[in-house]
């Protein structure tokens, strides 16, 4: 199986874990990037401080630089996202089976995992892989580790009663060509599912939906989604394709609130609502150790 | 009886070599024996030998009217009538007769209201081309609308909770990995099927999850059992010809009940398998018996959106006769399954000391 990723160039901070998560199973990766250094929404994005991390790690050459205009002035910052990561796609589908569509702030912690899960989905007729993800809110801080090595605390998405919830922002990987519809999301693909539990772990699916396979917690991809400094979280605000729903300052006051208090907020998560409910974890880092003062 | 010296069996240049015999089950339906051989005789490539497994009942002396139509067929079709004496609701166990006396290098079961394509034997063998493989099955046409399309993403699996996918009448394009087959039109080699203890009967009723019983056994060991659309049987759905309705509340009580006996004696009574399928209809049945209360307290609404008439919800609760037929299904099922397990391994250690 030819394996292609592509990744958008916009955000420093788990690139380099994410990148070298997957780097040694892929063939080419195409590294996408506004030209004007621009995000979706026309805030300066860091893409030099990316591209050096990209250069470091691609010791063999498989990192291809593919710069574009995505930041378009007056088009919807989602539409933009699809946009770019369509150019992507195409470019990385060029000589490939499948393509990889990770952000970078989305850690592969088990590649044998995952890449097994693509093998059986390509064998059953699948053209995308929708792998679960572990979604995490916010770091809360350093935890005792028996081992010696280091820990860090986190706040997860989980169900009401703090059991695992899978998240699915599209699907990790998709056949070479394959349409996407929203960001990541092409809903036209044939799906294989993978969840952490043999029912539908995540809300957003339905209720019932099908699980095609199940994979360990500790298999799941980590997505350090919201796991950044309070200076890192409002720029990302400002960044982000679904700007227009995080940019309320609500939003930012009940993440900074719940990092502080990660206890209360996990204890009061039956209380709430999908995707308000909290579970208190514990990660080796790295992959997960962020960048300096990011701990609230 | 024996097999017609006639026609000489033509082996496909896709097939590699590979002889072929083919299995048809059946039980008082002459009148479709007679279609399914008039389609197995016009195969571009001709099998080694067709065996017709007859369990209708010969009281008083009269024999089943299936003897002449297999009889007329001699000398287009190397075809043999063996008999089943057990009688109804023994569908695995004419399979079984019918491996035991097979001697090509694949079996291939067939319904007897199952009419294959001219080259569906081309197709199904050429997956064969990989030795892993030691399963194909063929796309099941049934004529209804859609179901070409429908279920592309999930043919044939074993799903990690228990429960088992169909959609054997989709058309993915191209061959894919399936966990289970149906006997309507499936294939296996035949020192696969050997090497498990051959099929395995005791499944009564409608005989639901015999035919997946085979294949799941090949998938327990890790074999590669392959879907491939283009061997394609036109499915005609004859009347069911034991008692009862096809698809009453006794279908449902067997179909609970043997499923969970399959997932007992394929991966043991303490299985995952077996565990995450009692949670499973647990769960479904849980989901019934919210859905009926939530109709009486009058919060569910009709499609268009208006309040459900007093009657419709006061029969919300005939839902919880469902729900009494699965669970009694799973409690028979599970020590049913034991006890089949416990057969099973006896007879396999008999075989063991006859060999």
């Amino acid at each position: 199986m030819r394996l292609h990723a592509y990744l958008l160039a916009a955000d420093p901070n788990y690139l380099a874990a994410s990148l070298s998560s997957y780097y040694d199973h892929v063939e080419r990766i195409i590294v996408s990037y506004d030209r004007s250094h621009r995000s979706w929404t026309g805030t300066p994005l860091p893409v030099d401080e990316c591209l050096e991390i990209v250069k470091e790690i691609d010791v063999e050459g498989r990192c291809e630089l593919v710069p574009g205009d995505f930041w378009r002035p007056g088009a919807d910052p989602l539409d933009s996202d699809t946009h770019q990561r369509r150019v992507a796609l195409a470019v990385a589908s060029e000589g490939a089976d499948w393509v990889l569509q990770l952000d970078t702030d989305e850690v592969m912690v088990s590649p044998p995992a995952f890449l097994g899960a693509l093998g059986r989905a390509d064998a059953a007729g699948a053209t995308a892989l929708d792998y679960p993800s572990r979604w995490l809110y916010a770091r809360v801080g350093d935890a005792p580790s028996r081992s010696g090595s280091r820990t860090g605390r986190y706040l997860e998405m989980s169900t009401a009663w703090w059991r695992p919830v899978a998240g699915y922002p599209g699907p990790l990987a998709v056949h070479a060509g394959t349409r996407l519809d929203l960001a990541r999301q092409a809903p036209s693909a044939l799906r294989y599912r993978v969840d952490v539990r043999p029912w539908n772990t995540d809300p957003a699916q339905g209720r019932g939906s099908l699980v095609h396979e199940v994979v360990g917690l500790d298999d799941a991809v980590v997505h350090y989604s919201w796991v950044r400094s309070r200076d890192a979280m409002r720029r990302k605000f400002g960044w982000s394709g679904h700007t227009g729903e995080y940019s309320h300052p609500l939003v930012y006051r009940r993440w900074a609130w719940r990092s502080a208090h990660p206890w209360f907020a996990a204890a009061t998560s039956p209380l709430r609502r999908h995707p308000e409910r909290f579970r208190v974890v514990r990660l080796p880092e790295p992959p997960g150790r962020g960048p300096e003062g990011m701990r609230p | 009886m024996s097999l017609s010296p006639v026609v000489e069996a033509d082996p496909s240049p896709r097939a590699s070599g590979l002889t072929t015999s083919v299995v048809i089950p059946t039980f008082r339906r002459d009148g479709y024996v007679r279609e399914c051989l008039s389609h197995l005789a016009a195969l571009t490539a001709t099998p080694l030998e067709v065996l017709v497994v007859d369990a209708t009942p010969e009281e008083s002396g009269s024999p089943s009217p299936t003897r002449a139509v297999v009889a007329s067929f001699e000398g287009r079709l190397p075809v043999r009538y063996l008999r089943n004496e057990l009688g109804a609701g023994t569908t695995p166990e004419s399979r079984g007769i019918g491996v035991d006396e097979a001697v090509g290098d694949i079996v291939a079961f067939v319904d007897d209201d199952a009419y294959v394509a001219p080259d569906w034997l081309d197709e199904l063998l050429a997956p064969y081309s990989a030795p892993d493989v030691v399963g194909v099955g063929g796309r099941i046409v049934n004529g209804q609308p859609g179901e070409t399309e429908e279920g592309l993403d999930r043919i044939g699996r074993l799903l990690p909770d228990g429960r088992l996918t169909g959609y054997f009448a989709a058309d993915p394009g191209r061959d894919v990995d399936v966990d289970h087959l149906l006997g309507a039109c499936m294939s296996f080699r035949r020192p696969a099927l050997l090497d498990v203890g051959g099929v395995h009967g005791r499944y009564p009723f409608p005989c639901v999850c015999e035919e997946t019983d085979i294949s799941l056994r090949q998938r327990a060991r890790g074999r590669r059992i392959v879907f491939a659309p283009r061997a394609v049987v036109r499915h005609v759905s004859a009347p069911y010809a034991g008692k009862g309705d096809r698809f009453d509340r006794r279908y449902d009580y067997f179909r609970r009940r043997n499923h969970l006996v399959m997932l007992v004696r394929i991966y043991g009574p303490t299985s995952t398998t077996a565990r995450r399928f009692v949670v499973t209809v647990l769960r479904e049945n849980a989901g019934r018996i919210r859905w009926a209360a939530r109709v009486l307290a009058g919060r569910v609404r009709g499609p268009r959106g208006e309040r459900l008439h007093a009657s419709a919800r006061l029969r919300s609760p005939g839902v919880l006769a469902r729900v009494a037929v699965d669970l009694a299904g799973l409690a028979v099922g599970w020590p049913v399954g034991v006890r089949e397990l416990r057969t099973d391994r006896a007879l396999a250690a008999a075989r063991g000391e006859a060999r």
